[in-house]
């Protein structure tokens, strides 16, 4: 037995989980991934951005150095040198986008700069390089981009600027960037919203109906039409489900009420017997009567109830068949033998060919079907006739055939032959010994269990031959569950 | 009064036979539709007991044929008591409908019930000049004194009295009092009458030559 504690903890893991409703999985998963998608989307287009910012920012200041270096070698005196009015134009107008130089000897002198200078702004401690994709020194502190290229003397020259209004630019970028995130991420998320919906719609109306479908109403089914398609297949596998279920309830239903209707005849004999007789005084004759008859319908109804029980076990799959090794053929005489009387009664002969068919299976039950199968030829027979019994091996089956020269089975009723409680016609059989209706349901059972087959030929008019096969090998025996299926 | 008992298992048939013969009424038996049917159609019945799941004919087509030509009263002994047979059965044309197992006053009481109806009777006690009858008891007094008859004359005297007014022939009589079995010599039936007129009184009955006897009303 599990502690209380384990017990515990299940059922609230069971109750956590089910607290999550597939439509709010849904929506949490796709909003989920939604903000995902908008938020890598953003950042690489920001980073993106940026990169390219610097590039270009980069790459203007190099055009600008080299016009500044130009300069530098077409003048003789350093000072007063102007970054070319083009660029200044491009880096901006506003004293806060002016962009500054420096320039230095071989030996570290400064020997010139722009008026105004930010400290930062000092010459690089390696050497530019002067080819290559990148000949240049690029530096950015803070706001501030300097790119450093070396000059012919090798000296270097340093121009900068803040990069203000890039970084204006990358604000508005990034404002807009989050703006249209966020839109994505309310549509998405109404999207799921949506579509959950949708998805758990049906799946809630199903559930409603099938909350209707109980053992008393299993008519009620399924709308089939329904969007999405898995639905449907669902909805229509559901609705098959039921007819099945329906179908062996209906059965069953129809089982019982016979079972109480074959009961309640000899109830209603023992019971208006015994009423009747002990209305007065009667002569000690007329009380064995009573008795007699109050016998007879008790053995009828402890019959019934045997078969009712043996049929109930093989339906639950606990037939609890034992695995003997016998042989068919001291069954089957043993069987015969005691039916001599009821075959003399008729003046009926019985005659067997028997050869021994040794198989491993359950001798009672086995004997049981050799029994229901030659009363019936002898009750549905004629006087003057035969009813022949034969056991032989025929391909690793021992083979029982019962056959008779009877009225035949008429061919509407033959398919019906082994279902609970179906008689072909119940005149033809002596009222004195009317069987229980299950006789043969009962062999069908039986052998199934054994893993065999029952054949039925008839003709009306000429007589039946019933067929019965078991394997012989042990691993054959299969038990009842097992059968079910090749016999269904 | 005569009954038809249609009852394909033979333990039962006997047993209401019986049962029903106690009781007084002359009962006939049949243990299929067929004969059931033909039985029921041969002769006049007070009423007949029915059972449904019959060899031949079942129960369902017996009454359905009866009741194109025939209007006695048909109570059907069944073990179906689903509400649709009981239902079926009545709207066939049944006028009663008892499922097994059955009590043996319901089932007596239930027949009393019947033929009293049939004969336009409702109460189920009757007053002749000063005799009373209790058809339930099955006694008749006169001034608080029982006058003891037997089963075969109280029978007799009941027929007239439920169908007083009326003129019964000697066969009518006949029919209804004697299962098909019963040898009874016809003149018998004068004997009876005589001894219920010395018992009752000698103007209860009166005779019209020819064609029957009568208690005028």
């Amino acid at each position: 037995m599990s502690s209380p504690s384990d017990t515990d903890s299940t059922t609230t893991a069971a109750s956590d989980r089910r607290d999550w409703s597939l439509q709010s999985l849904l929506i949490v998963s796709h909003s989920g991934l939604a903000a995902i998608v908008v938020l890598g989307f953003g950042i690489s287009l920001f980073v993106m951005t940026i990169r390219a910012t610097y590039r270009q920012a980069e790459a203007d200041l190099l055009g600008a150095a080299q016009v500044l270096l130009q300069d530098l070698g077409s003048r003789n005196d350093p000072s007063g040198l102007v970054i070319s009015e083009l660029y200044a134009h491009r880096f901006g107008k506003a004293p806060r986008d002016h962009a500054y130089y420096a320039v230095w000897d071989a030996s570290g002198q400064m020997l010139t700069s722009s008026k105004t200078l930010p400290p930062h702004a000092v010459r690089s401690a390696t050497v530019p390089p002067t080819r290559g994709p990148r000949p240049f020194v690029a530096r950015s502190h803070g706001i501030y981009l300097d790119v450093i290229v070396a000059t012919p003397d090798d000296g270097q020259l340093l121009i900068g600027r803040p990069l203000a209004k890039e970084f204006d630019g990358l604000a508005w970028t990034t404002a807009r960037l989050l703006t249209v995130g966020l839109i994505c991420l309310v549509l998405g998320g109404s999207g799921a919203i949506w579509l959950a919906r949708r998805i758990a719609r049906p799946i809630e109306r199903m559930s409603d109906t099938a909350e209707r479908i109980t053992s008393r109403n299993l008519s009620e089914r399924l709308e089939a039409r329904q969007t999405p398609r898995e639905i449907t297949r669902l909805a229509i596998v559901i609705n098959t489900m039921l007819d099945g279920l329906k179908s062996a309830f209906d059965r069953q239903v129809r089982f019982t009420a016979d079972a109480s209707h074959e009961l309640r005849t000899p109830v209603s004999v023992v019971l208006s017997q015994a009423d009747f007789t002990l209305s007065r005084e009667r002569t000690p004759e007329q009380y064995r009567e009573a008795l007699e008859t109050c016998l007879q319908s008790a053995r009828r109804m402890k019959r019934l109830v045997d078969d009712l029980l043996v049929l109930s076990r093989a339906d639950s799959g606990c037939l609890n068949l034992r695995h003997d090794s016998t042989d068919l053929s001291s069954i089957t005489e043993q069987a015969v033998r005691l039916l001599q009387p009821l075959a003399d009664r008729r003046s009926m002969r019985l005659q067997t060919d028997l050869h021994s068919a040794p198989l491993v299976g359950d001798a009672d039950r086995l004997s049981q079907v050799v029994t229901n199968l030659v009363t019936n030829s002898i009750q549905y027979g004629d006087a003057n006739t035969t009813v022949w019994v034969e056991v032989f091996v025929k391909s690793d089956a021992a083979v029982l055939v019962v056959r008779d020269e009877g009225q035949g089975i008429p061919l509407a009723d033959q398919p019906h032959l082994f279902e609970r409680f179906y008689r072909v016609d119940r005149v033809r059989t002596q009222e004195e010994e009317t069987g229980t209706g299950l006789g043969l349901s009962l062999v069908a059972e039986i052998v199934a269990a054994h893993g065999g087959a029952i054949q039925v030929a008839s003709t009306e008019g000429m007589g039946t031959t019933m067929t019965v096969q078991i394997p012989m090998e042990k691993r054959r025996v299969l038990s009842a569950d097992d059968t079910r299926i090749e016999h269904g | 009064m005569r009954i038809l008992v249609i009852e394909d298992q033979a333990d039962l048939r006997r047993l209401v036979q019986g049962i029903l013969e106690e009781d007084g009424y002359a009962v006939d038996a049949a243990a299929d539709g067929a004969d059931g049917l033909a039985k029921a159609q041969a002769w006049p019945y007070d009423a007949i007991v029915l059972d449904l799941m019959l060899p031949k004919i079942d129960g369902w087509d017996v009454l359905e044929q009866l009741r194109e030509t025939h209007k006695t009263p048909v109570l059907i002994l069944s073990a179906r008591d689903a509400l649709a047979d009981r239902v079926l059965g009545l709207d066939i044309g049944a006028d009663d409908y008892l499922s097994k197992p059955f009590e043996r006053p319901e089932l007596l009481a239930r027949l009393r019930a019947l033929i009293r109806r049939t004969a336009g009777q409702a109460k189920s006690t009757l007053t002749i000049k000063n005799l009373q009858v209790d058809l339930i008891g099955r006694t008749i007094t006169r001034d608080e004194e029982i006058i003891t008859l037997t089963a075969r004359e109280y029978m007799l005297f009941e027929y007239l009295a439920l169908h007083r007014g009326k003129v019964i022939s000697r066969t009518e009589l006949y029919d209804h009092l004697f299962d098909e079995n019963d040898e009874t010599l016809s003149n018998l039936l004068d004997v009876y009458i005589s001894y219920l007129r010395k018992k009752l009184g000698a103007d209860v009955i009166e005779t019209r030559r020819g064609l029957g006897y009568v208690i005028p009303e």
